[in-house]
């Protein structure tokens, strides 16, 4: 991924965005489908765990935890979102 | 009676295990973590004179599954037989339920869309508009909270209406694929829900402390720590009086059987009598209270917190986090964690999680190792706390040494990625949970004192008493046994009642009380290999059955019993050999 592209993991703890691709393959590829990490699916950052991975993302109103090398494949546009609870 | 057939589908940790419970009056276990169920179940209720079967699925995410409980959910919804499917949704989280609610819409004859969790969706100030669902779906749409049993009556009618043919219940919707319903379910919830915008404070504060890297960790060790301290001082008392209870039972039992024959009194007295009353003596009051709180965290949401904390390092010996959810369950039982390694999706991991199970204390190891902690320390419960607490710390390093291993050498696969729902916290009815848990736990624990151990105690009575050249059989085995015992710094009769009590782990102790005639007595030394040996050795008897269902494989099978047996065995020598050097 080139360094300018903003990708999940590079996030901001607090900060918002929305998904513009996903670049994971496989089994996961499909999970993170199912679960709503699609495309025009904004999600924020809230929690890292101890050593850096996971990361608990706020999609939905639900927080999904994902590793953070899961994280560096999918790409984002920062969004400035509402605060909804 | 004719029956109607019922299939309860939905997203992981809906509630649809305690709908099915609310229903049927059966008691499938719950828990707050996404995939606490891993086995499909059946019952059944009556109203107004029909018979309606409910069969509750595991949880899935989509109908276009990969692991193979996903499958068989996915065959089920599809399958010809089905009255009427319930998918129920998560009415917090109502964007992701609605997308198997959408692909089961495509597919399902007739269907019923429930919306589950509506008090919690009322208390964080969300509001969905049910009819517009159901105008969306041409199906009826019942708002309910199983928990609180509200709306069970309007669900039980909707589906006899529906049943009877009374109710449209033929959903229209198309769609292709999991992109096309993710998109279709966010639309959707967008358009049916309304958002007041009120906060919960309390529970994002605490996630504040628990999944932080600097408190997450202090925190759960302390938590853990707080309920293995309640656990042994609380059990200090009720043992005593218990230990009173059953000695003048005792007594009056032998009274009343003066009239029989000396050697039938003994066989029933000290055989059956005293191997039952040693079993719960020492079992019942721990597990009373570890477990009523145990499942007061689960409830409450404490475990994926766990598993989000834990992911790291197990990352980092080749598994995943999901591992701590299973090793959490080995606790109650190696057997039933062994089966809750369904919820691990890669098979490598699956089976790296498997074969690790029985690395930690069960219910039956659990009271053992209390007890010797009291004889290696000879001092307060404080100190016994501290010695469960490092028996504990002592297992998951070895889960972790022996994961580190394993995925070096015979388990080598591809990690998957781990993804995992962090729910929110649930405020259980405490009271409530904290009864039926101990009352569950106390009826469990009773019930197997009087299946398994009033026969092994009968048997091994009778061994004691069949002579071989000379001796009992016993103590010929203890003897054969002697050398390696030794070698372990146990002893014969140790060792032998190791290998005796592979049917259940409670046996331990009560049947070396048999071998020995006596109550069990340790050197300091002794207590810590038996405790380190208690610890790490061949699973029990249904913890291999199990592991054996669930993997087909026997070779599988003898590495879960040998890996154990291995770090037991290693262990046993190092601090008997230590200890002669000291």
């Amino acid at each position: 991924m080139e360094r300018d592209v903003l990708t999940a993991d590079r996030l901001m703890p607090g900060r918002a965005g929305e998904i513009m691709e996903l670049f994971n393959t496989g089994p996961l590829r499909r999970r993170l489908t199912e679960l709503g990490l699609i495309p025009g699916a904004v999600l924020r950052r809230r929690y890292t765990a101890p050593g850096g991975s996971p990361i608990a993302f706020e999609v939905s109103g639900t927080l999904l935890a994902l590793r953070t090398k899961d994280a560096a494949q999918i790409a984002l546009r920062e969004v400035n979102e509402p605060w909804t609870a | 009676m004719d029956g109607v057939n019922i299939v309860l589908a939905g997203n992981p940790n809906v509630g649809k295990s305690t709908l099915f419970n609310a229903l049927t009056g059966l008691r499938q276990h719950t828990g707050n973590w996404p995939g606490k169920t891993v086995d499909t179940a059946s019952g059944a209720y009556v109203y107004r004179g029909k018979r309606y079967r409910i069969t509750d699925l595991p949880g899935l995410y989509s109908l276009h599954a990969k692991s193979p409980e996903e499958k068989v959910a996915s065959s089920c919804l599809r399958g010809e037989t089905i009255d009427c499917t319930v998918v129920v949704c998560d009415a917090t989280c109502l964007a992701r339920s609605l997308v198997l609610a959408l692909q089961t819409a495509a597919i399902a004859r007739r269907m019923v869309l429930v919306l589950n969790l509506t008090d919690e969706a009322r208390s964080r100030g969300l509001r969905i508009d049910a009819a517009a669902l159901a105008r969306f779906f041409r199906i009826p749409v019942v708002e309910i909270s199983a928990a609180r049993r509200e709306g069970l009556d309007a669900l039980r009618e909707t589906l006899r209406q529906v049943c009877d043919g009374f109710l449209p219940a033929s959903p229209a919707v198309e769609v292709t694929d999991d992109a096309d319903s993710a998109q279709k379910a966010a639309q959707l919830a967008r358009k049916v829900q309304t958002c007041s915008g009120r906060v919960q404070p309390w529970r994002e504060r605490l996630d504040r402390i628990l999944l932080s890297p600097v408190g997450g960790w202090p925190a759960m060790l302390l938590l853990f720590t707080a309920v293995l301290w309640l656990t042994v001082k609380g059990a200090n008392a009720p043992g005593y009086w218990l230990e009173r209870a059953f000695a003048w039972g005792g007594a009056g039992l032998t009274a009343l059987l003066r009239t029989v024959p000396g050697w039938l009194r003994s066989f029933l007295v000290e055989g059956i009598y005293a191997t039952v009353a040693r079993v719960v003596t020492v079992m019942l009051p721990p597990m009373a209270i570890f477990f009523p709180m145990f499942t007061l965290l689960e409830d409450f949401g404490l475990l994926p917190r766990l598993a989000f904390l834990a992911d790291r390092p197990l990352e980092r010996c080749g598994a995943c986090g999901k591992q701590a959810l299973t090793s959490c369950m080995s606790l109650g039982c190696n057997a039933v964690g062994v089966v809750g390694c369904r919820i691990i999706d890669s098979p490598g991991e699956r089976l790296m999680a498997l074969l690790t199970c029985s690395l930690l204390p069960c219910n039956g190891r659990f009271p053992t190792l209390i007890l010797l902690g009291a004889v290696v320390l000879r001092c307060a419960a404080g100190a016994t706390v501290l010695f469960v607490a490092c028996a504990l710390v002592l297992s998951v390093t070895m889960v972790l040494l022996a994961c580190r291993v394993l995925s070096r050498t015979v388990l080598r696969s591809k990690p998957s990625g781990f993804v995992m729902e962090l729910p929110p916290y649930r405020l259980p009815r405490v009271g409530q949970v904290l009864l039926r848990s101990f009352l569950d736990r106390t009826l469990r624990i009773l019930g197997r004192a009087l299946l398994i151990a009033a026969p092994a105690g009968a048997v091994i009575w009778t061994c004691a008493r069949v002579q071989i050249a000379g001796e009992s059989l016993l103590e010929f085995c203890a003897a054969l046994l002697g050398p390696v015992g030794n070698a372990l710094g146990l002893s014969g009769p140790i060792l032998l009642a190791f290998v005796l009590s592979f049917p259940a782990n409670e046996l331990m102790l009560p049947v070396l009380a048999l071998i020995t005639a006596s109550e069990p007595q340790f050197s300091a030394a002794q207590a810590l290999c038996t405790a380190l040996f208690c610890l790490f050795h061949w699973p029990c008897g249904p913890t291999v059955l199990t592991v054996y269902r669930e993997t087909g494989s026997l070779r599988w099978t003898a590495l879960s019993a040998a890996l154990p047996t291995a770090i037991g065995s290693a262990l046993c020598i190092a601090v008997k050999a230590a200890s002669a050097l000291l």
